[in-house]
């Protein structure tokens, strides 16, 4: 290889270094940014206002212990159900009790959206609250939903 | 015959060819022929190797270009970030107050 391949080759390679380099630290940089904290998101997605914003911190570290309260239940029913499983013994009551525990923790959550959305201007607390309505209890929608359509094995219910 | 006076680099050369093989004779025209090897790389094309190499060796464009290099990769990094960034904010928020989210 002569000089001049080389000068080529170790310029190439200095220049994809430098390069790969900004490309992964602006990347990063500007990733960390956006998401600094939770509620970062909620900030820039609904233009909310520093008066608002303190108001939705509170209820939303209000909300969070509740949240983990909840979770710590329906983990330790969830629990109960898998033992008695195990052991053979009936499980429909505790899989009723696990359910409720599941439907009280939607329910509280949906509170906290609605809490939240009245925090905002009218037509941004709507959005927030059909956006979060898509991303939490929507996907339990879509997989109950898709539970009515029939497969293409023929086994289906709700239909026919 | 008339022999046409030397120029400085001329007699340069005369003198460094005759260090070069003291004590012998150098054949007429040798001189000419060396001048002439001298010469002949200039006329020819430089490839497209060396062309380059000389581009990348010139301090003030090696850095000009090495910094455009930088600045495009750093604002495509950028767009990337933000992009990437705006939706991993959006899954945080969203895991914080429904944790089953983070699971899907």
């Amino acid at each position: 290889m002569n000089r001049a391949a080389r000068t080529i080759i170790l310029a190439a390679v200095i220049v994809l270094v430098a390069g790969a380099g900004a490309y992964l630290c602006a990347m990063r940089l500007c990733a960390r940014q956006m998401a600094a904290d939770d509620l970062s998101w909620l900030k820039r997605e609904f233009r909310l206002s520093q008066g608002e914003m303190s108001r939705i911190r509170q209820l939303h570290d209000g909300y969070l212990p509740k949240c983990r309260e909840m979770c710590a239940k329906i983990a330790a029913k969830q629990g109960e159900v898998e033992k008695a499983l195990a052991t053979g013994e009936v499980v429909d009551q505790k899989l009723i009790e696990l359910g409720m525990l599941r439907a009280q923790c939607q329910a509280q959550m949906l509170r906290h959206f609605q809490d939240v959305s009245r925090e905002m201007s009218p037509e941004q607390g709507k959005r927030y609250l059909s956006e979060m309505e898509r991303l939490t209890l929507g996907f339990h929608g879509e997989v109950e939903r898709s539970m009515g359509e029939t497969p293409p094995s023929g086994h289906g219910h709700g239909k026919g | 015959m008339n022999e046409e006076p030397m120029t400085p680099d001329e007699a340069k050369l005369s003198k460094l060819l005759r260090q070069g093989c003291p004590g012998v004779e150098l054949p007429s025209g040798f001189q000419a022929a060396v001048w002439r090897r001298i010469e002949k790389p200039q006329g020819v094309p430089v490839g497209i190797m060396q062309l380059l190499a000389g581009w990348i060796l010139r301090p003030k464009l090696a850095a000009a270009g090495l910094a455009v290099v930088v600045v495009l990769a750093a604002g495509a990094g950028a767009i990337r970030g933000v992009r990437s960034g705006e939706r991993e904010a959006r899954d945080r928020y969203v895991s914080s107050v429904d944790p089953s989210y983070s699971l899907r």
